[in-house]
Formats: C-alpha cells, sequence, structure tokens
C-alpha cells in the first residue's frame, strides 16, 4: 500500500494543509490521521470549521500555543465523533509525567481493562498518531505522548484529572502503594523513579483519601521528595483514612510545618501503628507537635526520627508524649543533637510508660549525667527490653550506673553501648551485672578501646556458657 | 601466500632435524629405527649429514629482522582489516568484537611476533646469537644436547608454527569472502551503549540536511550544544521536532564513535527539577548511595560522585525539554576527567538555548508534504 508522494504535489488540499500547520510536524501527525478517514479536502473543510469553533471555547493554557493545537483538537473532536470511548481514554492519558514512557501494564490500570483490550486501545490511538509505542520482546510495550499533546490533554481536562489520578492509585492499590516488589512488568514506571512516580499521582489527585481505596493499609513514600506542602495533603489523607497503619516517610524533605500537619494526621487518625519519619529536617518545633500527636493518638506503636535535628527541647516534648502515650512501643531518636538534658526527661518518662520497650538513642551528646538518669529509670521501668546508647559519651562512670541497675532490672535484654569512652572500670562493673539471673541477652561494648584483656576476659568469663548471650567487646 | 611458502622452507628442516634425533638414539628399539629410516628414505625426509655445530653470528640477526618486519606488515593489515569490518568479525566471534580496537590491534602484535620468534628458536638460528644483551645460551645448551626438552621444544614450536600460519592465512581470506557476502551494517555499532533513548516514531520522515547540520554542530562543540526551534513563522515552538533531532543524533553511528562510552537520555519537561533528574542520572551509574552504608548522598556529594563515574569516559548527556536556568545549572559543574562529557540540550527557551543554538526550522512545502503522505498512508506496523 502507500499512495505516492505524487498525486500530494498535484493535491492543493493538501498543499493548503501543509500551511495551515505552519510546517510544524506535530500538527501534520495530527492532521493525518484525519486525512487517512476523510482524505483531504474534507479535512480542510473541516478544520476551518473546527477553527471557527475553537475561537469561542478558547482553552485557558492555550496562550502562547497560537494555532499550535487546532489540528491536535479538531483529530480529537472527530475521534469524540467516531468513538467516544476511545476518546475519553485518551484523554485520562493527561495524567501521566511529562516525557516518560508508561508500560501498557500501567495504561491498562488507568483505563481498568486487561493487557489485550488495553493493547487493542493503545494500537488504535497510536493508528490515530496520538501516542507513540515503543519497546520489543521480553520488556514489554511503552506508550509516550509528545509534549505538546500532553499539554493540551492537560489543559481541556481540568477537574477531572484529579479524578483520573486517584483511580490509578486505586486501581493500583497495596501492591505499588505500600512497597515495590519487582519483576512485574510496570516495574519501569513504579520501580525505576523510586517512589517520583506515585507521588507525582497523589499530588494529582490532590491528596484525596479517597485514593488510597479501603485495602490500603501501608502507604511507602522513602525517599520519594515529599516536601512540607506535600505532609500538609498527606495528612489530610491519613486523618480521613480509617485503615492506613504504617506510614513510611524517611528520606525526604519534611521540615518543621509539615511534620506539624503530619502531627495533625495522625493525632486524627485512628489505626495508624507505625510513622517513620527518619532522615527529615524536623527539628524541636516539629518533635513538639509530633509529641502531642503521642498523647492524643491511641495506635501508634513505633515511631522513628532519626538523622533529623531534634535537640533537648524536643527531646523534653517528645518525653512527655512517651509518659502519656499508652502504646508506644518503640521510639528512635538515633542520630540528632539530644544532650543531657533531653536524656533526663526521656529517663523520667520512662517509669510512667507501661508500654516502651525500645528506645534508640545513638550518635546524640549524651554524657555522664543522662546516663545516670537512664539508669535510674531502668530500675522502675517495667516494660523497657532495648537501649541504645551506642556513639555518645558516658564513659566509666554512666556504664558504671547502668552496670548497676541491670542488675535489678527484669525487662532489659539488649544493650548498646558501643563506642561509648568506656575502661575497665566501666567493663568490669557490666561484667559483674551479668549475673545468671538477670534478663540480659545482648551487650555491645566493641568501639571502646580503652577496656583491656583482663576486663575483655572477665566479660567473657560473666557469659560463659550462657546459650544464646551475644556479647561484642 | 608469503608467509606458507617461508613457513614450508622453515618446516622442512625442522622435521628432518626432527628425524635425525630420533634415528640417532641407541636405545630406540632397532626394529622402529629401520622401519623410520625406509620410511623417511623414501619420503625425502632423511637427515642430512650432520654438520659441525657452528651457528653464524650474522645470519640470525638479519633473519630476526625479517620476521620482524613481516610480523609488522601482518599486523598493520590485521588491525586495518579489524577496523574497518569490525561489524562482521563481531557476528562471528563475539568476543572479538568486545575487545577494543588497540586491544585487537595488541593481540595480533603479540601473537605473530611470539610465532616469529618460536620459528627463530626452533630453528635454531637463536643458538649462539644475542638480542640487545640477552643470553639465550640455556636454549643452546638444550638444543646441542639430546635431551627431553629438545623435542618439546621442537614439535611444539613446528605445531605452533603451522598452526599460526594457517589461522592467519585463513583468517584474512574468511574475513575478506564473509565481508563480501554480508552486508556492513549501517546502524548502531555494538559497542554504543544507549540508555533511555527512545526510539524513532515508525514513520519518521529523514530530514537529511538538518540532520548532518546538527551531527557536524554536536562533534565540533567542546561541551554544550543546544537544540531549539526557530520562531519565525507562528507555529511557535513546541512540536517541532526537537526532540525527535536528538533521537537521531543519539542514535548515529558517528555520534557513537565519538563518544564511544554511550549516550544517556534526561528527561526533564515542566516539573522536574534539576536535583531529581542528577539523582536519576547518579542511580543510573549505581553511585547514588553511600557504598557499604547505602545511605542517599547529598546533593554536593551526587556532583562530585557522577563526576568520578564518568572520569576517563566518553559520554554524550542528552538534557532533554529543559524549561528553567536551574535545570541546566544543576548539571553545569559535572566533569569528565581525562574524558569526554557532551550535553545535548533541547529547550523550547531561546534564552536557555543561547546565540549559538541549532535550530530546527519549520518543514518546506515538499518536505511537508512528503511526511503528510507517510504519516497518513503508510502502514503501522508494530512488532
Amino acid at each position: 500500500m502507500g499512495k505516492p508522494i505524487e498525486e500530494l504535489n498535484n493535491d492543493a488540499a493538501a498543499s493548503r494543509l501543509v500551511e495551515r500547520c505552519s510546517g510544524n510536524p506535530a500538527q501534520l501527525r495530527s492532521v493525518a490521521a484525519l486525512c487517512r478517514k476523510k482524505g483531504t479536502e474534507a479535512t480542510l473543510d473541516y478544520l476551518e470549521k473546527c477553527q471557527q469553533k475553537m475561537r469561542h471555547a478558547k482553552l485557558p493554557d492555550a496562550e502562547g500555543y497560537g494555532t499550535l493545537f487546532d489540528a491536535l483538537a479538531g483529530t480529537l473532536q472527530f475521534l469524540a465523533q467516531e468513538n467516544a470511548g476511545l476518546s475519553e481514554r485518551c484523554a485520562m492519558l493527561a495524567v501521566f509525567p511529562e516525557d516518560s514512557q508508561v508500560p501498557l501494564a500501567v495504561v491498562g490500570q488507568l483505563w481498568g481493562l486487561d493487557e489485550l483490550e488495553t493493547e487493542e486501545a493503545v494500537d488504535e490511538l497510536a493508528s490515530w498518531h496520538l501516542v507513540e509505542v515503543e519497546g520489543g520482546e521480553g520488556s514489554g510495550h511503552t506508550l509516550s505522548l509528545i509534549d505538546l499533546h500532553l499539554d493540551y490533554l492537560r489543559a481541556s481536562a481540568k477537574e477531572d484529572l484529579v479524578r483520573w489520578h486517584a483511580a490509578l492509585l486505586r486501581g493500583c492499590g497495596q501492591r505499588v502503594l505500600g512497597h515495590w516488589e519487582e519483576g512485574r512488568e510496570d516495574d519501569a514506571y513504579w520501580g525505576r523513579n523510586g517512589w517520583a512516580n506515585v507521588l507525582h499521582h497523589l499530588r494529582g489527585c490532590g491528596w484525596e483519601a479517597g485514593a488510597l481505596g479501603g485495602e490500603v493499609t501501608v502507604l511507602y513514600l522513602g525517599r520519594a521528595g515529599v516536601d512540607d506542602e506535600d505532609a500538609k495533603g498527606l495528612a489530610g489523607m491519613v486523618a480521613s483514612s480509617g485503615s492506613l497503619v504504617k506510614l513510611y516517610l524517611h528520606g525526604n524533605n519534611i521540615g518543621d510545618e509539615g511534620a506539624k500537619a503530619i502531627a495533625a494526621g495522625v493525632a486524627a487518625s485512628g489505626s495508624l501503628a507505625t510513622l517513620l519519619l527518619g532522615s527529615n529536617k524536623i527539628g524541636d518545633e516539629g518533635a513538639k507537635a509530633i509529641a502531642e500527636a503521642l498523647v492524643s493518638s491511641g495506635s501508634l506503636v513505633k515511631l522513628g526520627l532519626h538523622s533529623n535535628s531534634i535537640g533537648d527541647e524536643g527531646a523534653k516534648a517528645i518525653a512527655a508524649g512517651v509518659a502519656a502515650s499508652g502504646s508506644l512501643a518503640t521510639l528512635d531518636l538515633g542520630h540528632n543533637k539530644i544532650g543531657d538534658e533531653g536524656a533526663k526527661a526521656l529517663a523520667e518518662a520512662l517509669p510512667s510508660s507501661g508500654s516502651l520497650a525500645t528506645l534508640l538513642l545513638g550518635y546524640n551528646k549524651i554524657g555522664v549525667e543522662g546516663a545516670k538518669a537512664l539508669a535510674e529509670a531502668l530500675l522502675s521501668s517495667g516494660s523497657l527490653a532495648t537501649l541504645g546508647l551506642n556513639n555518645n559519651k558516658i564513659g566509666d562512670v554512666g556504664a558504671k550506673a547502668l552496670a548497676e541497675a541491670l542488675v535489678s532490672s527484669g525487662s532489659m535484654a539488649t544493650l548498646n553501648l558501643r563506642n561509648n569512652n568506656i575502661g575497665d572500670v566501666g567493663a568490669k562493673a557490666l561484667a559483674e551485672a551479668l549475673v545468671p539471673s538477670g534478663s540480659m541477652s545482648t551487650l555491645y561494648l566493641n568501639g571502646n578501646s580503652n577496656v583491656g584483656d583482663a576486663a575483655k576476659q572477665s566479660l567473657w568469663d560473666a557469659v560463659q556458657g550462657r546459650q544464646g548471650f551475644q556479647l561484642q567487646v | 601466500m608469503d608467509i606458507a611458502v617461508d613457513g614450508a622452507g622453515y618446516v622442512m628442516p625442522l622435521i628432518k632435524q626432527f628425524m635425525a634425533w630420533f634415528l640417532d638414539d641407541p636405545e630406540r628399539p632397532s626394529k622402529l629405527v629401520e622401519a623410520a629410516k625406509s620410511a623417511a628414505d623414501s619420503l625425502g625426509l632423511m637427515p642430512p649429514p650432520p654438520l659441525p655445530p657452528k651457528p653464524s653470528l650474522f645470519g640470525s640477526p638479519s633473519k630476526i629482522a625479517a620476521w620482524l618486519i613481516l610480523s609488522v606488515v601482518i599486523m598493520a593489515v590485521a588491525s586495518l582489516k579489524s577496523e574497518v569490518k569490525k561489524n562482521t568479525i563481531g557476528k562471528l566471534k563475539p568476543w572479538w568484537a568486545q575487545c577494543g580496537t588497540q586491544t585487537r590491534t595488541g593481540l595480533c602484535a603479540v601473537g605473530v611476533v611470539v610465532l616469529g620468534v618460536l620459528i627463530a628458536i626452533a630453528s635454531d638460528e637463536l643458538c649462539a646469537a644475542s638480542i640487545s644483551g640477552i643470553k639465550v645460551a640455556w636454549l643452546c645448551d638444550a638444543f646441542t644436547e639430546p635431551s627431553w626438552f629438545r623435542p618439546i621444544v621442537v614439535v611444539g614450536a613446528s605445531a605452533a608454527a603451522l598452526a599460526g600460519i594457517f589461522f592467519g592465512v585463513s583468517w584474512l581470506v574468511n574475513v575478506e569472502v564473509n565481508a563480501s557476502a554480508l552486508p556492513l551494517e549501517q546502524t548502531t555499532s555494538p559497542e554504543a551503549v544507549l540508555d533511555g533513548v527512545p526510539s524513532l516514531p515508525k514513520q519518521y520522515q529523514p530530514r537529511p540536511q538538518l540532520a548532518a547540520t546538527h551531527l557536524d554542530a554536536l562533534l565540533s562543540s567542546t561541551g554544550t550544544m543546544a537544540i531549539t526551534a526557530s520562531t519565525t513563522g507562528v507555529s511557535g515552538p513546541a512540536g517541532a521536532g526537537k526532540s525527535t533531532t536528538a533521537i537521531v543524533l543519539a542514535r548515529d553511528p558517528q555520534v557513537h564513535a565519538h563518544f564511544n562510552d554511550g549516550v544517556i537520555w534526561l528527561a526533564f519537561g515542566r516539573e522536574r527539577t534539576g536535583a531529581e533528574v542528577l539523582c536519576t542520572l547518579a542511580g543510573r551509574l549505581g553511585v547514588a548511595t553511600e557504598p557499604g552504608t547505602g545511605r542517599q548522598l547529598a546533593q554536593d556529594e551526587l556532583t562530585s560522585a557522577t563526576s568520578r563515574a564518568l572520569d576517563g569516559k566518553k559520554t554524550l548527556l542528552v538534557l532533554d525539554d529543559i524549561w528553567r536556568k536551574e535545570q541546566l545549572d544543576a548539571f553545569a559543574s559535572l566533569t569528565a576527567e581525562g574524558g569526554l562529557l557532551g550535553r545535548l540540550v533541547t529547550t523550547r527557551n531561546h534564552d536557555l538555548a543561547g546565540a549559538d543554538a541549532q535550530k530546527v526550522d519549520e518543514l518546506q512545502e515538499e518536505e511537508g508534504l512528503r511526511m503528510l503522505a507517510r504519516y497518513t498512508w503508510e502502514s503501522r506496523s508494530r512488532s
């Protein structure tokens, strides 16, 4: 098949069409689809009629594009007459990020069609030159839109976009939103850009709670590029979702503002149990807000705040939250700026909390005083089993205080005291504290270069014959 | 064919020498010796009467020089052939295609030189000679006394020489034959790594003159080359074919020859920030996280880590659809020390493109009609 170019050379209508498209390849593509269905002369007529109509219904974002959209608008209008369903599907493609290659599996999720139906519809759209299809055997086909088309579709879709973004997310459900499992056909879309595309669609749907669907219990947005604005939207989603149990937000750009918003969302949620906010930019103000959420949320079990900028003030506020919370079991405050004051406040909160089992305070600035306060708290806490104090400065005095408390603690099982300037005195005290009747099962003491061989031996002797005891010196 | 004649000239004395050693051994069973003698007689392989061992001091260096000259000639021919017929040989022997040109030439050189020296040794020419002051007297000892070592050297060297000559000649002939039988491929060379480069539209209508201009500009540009659309018409810059032109360039074999470590396509657009795309690039190069801990690198660390990953490589980065200066700035400080880092930018923004940007013109009527015809009537086929 194929019509010889000579025929077009003598076709006045064809020349007029090229002129109308101002020699723009993208427009010519759109016109070509019409020419195939109607012939050149009818196409020319049709476009002129369309243009008059469009002068009245001008697209808001079409400024600056001149007549660029005319031919495309004409094609889409004709498609809508011919096949309304396909026209709507084409419009829905506006939800995808620009310049991206979307696996057909994802397109199918958006349209709610199975593999075969999706392929058929995509083929049809490709024959209208509205989409590009790529890919060979094995990797599966991908679909892409040229910028011009995407701009037009977005400008004309308006509020429908929100609905379609939400529909796509609902279609994907827990498998995509929870945590990525590799080896699926839509890997290239959800897997390759981290969670940036999930974030794109969440933003697109305006953080509408319905996008999560009822069965989504885990929302994973680790390292997705979530900022304070997003956090505000996300907070609303968390507050109104009745099913969300775990929220992963580590490695983003959430500051105090975002933390405040999320805290409000968590307080309102009756189901959220795990909140991971590590490696963000949360300071004392944000920590205070989260502490308040701890008080009012009855469901939060695990709170991760490591690698932020929380100082003593923030730690004090969180301590108050820990004391009041009846559910919190794990608190990670490692890699912050907490000193003795913060540690003391946390220590004072321990006896009142009946649920906290794991407290991680590694890589902070806790000295002797903080360690002493924590040691005292161990005596009266009935729940704490794991205490992480690695990479602080508790020294021999702090270690000795902790050792004395260990003897009478009935719950402590794991103590991490790596890199703490502990010497022979502290190590020997700890060795004495490791009585066979105690509850301890793991002790990390490595990285304390002042512990001599004799002290090390006494530690080894203390745990001699105890099945499963982990000792690192 | 010189090789074969020369080879035969050396092989015959070797066989005779072997016969001499075989017949001289008093412990060999006399029946076997008699049989070998009569067989050798009838084939004309009987060794000449032993000459007093007096190797010529002047003969050796000249023969060695002759071998070396021959080696250089074969080497030159081989490297030329491998350069021209890279694709064809690549099909026959994937491992061969995987080596670089220099490695290929090097292998040929080493092979031929080793061959030459082995033959020279085996033909006893080297015995009393020394090259550049290195004594090879131990080899003489091995040859002057019939020991277990001598037959191994003689037989091994003859075999190597025969095999080498056979392989060399048949390889050169083979390449010639295969090259004429198979058309040379004009598409992507096997070494080019295309990361994320989209395919051309099925009905892409080539614009040869445009492509040639851009290609020249890209290959002669020192850092960044921008493509933008001309705005003389009413059409505005969208949809003029900037990205398509970039795809044509990214898939051009000449571009691959210039940037032979590959082309990396990075899509920007209005929404993505420069920092995000830099992170994507670092991820593709496998340097986005700290080795060991897996910690995500910070922005300033990403730039240096990415630069280190590009060091010594010749890479072309295609920065497609740039909207803001910030997006370009994130890539401005990337370097490839000891290598080559090209940046091909497409943008609708004339200010970002700069004054010497390459323009994609609107289609002339003839071109436009051709494209319309192609999109309208040519069958669309999907693999």
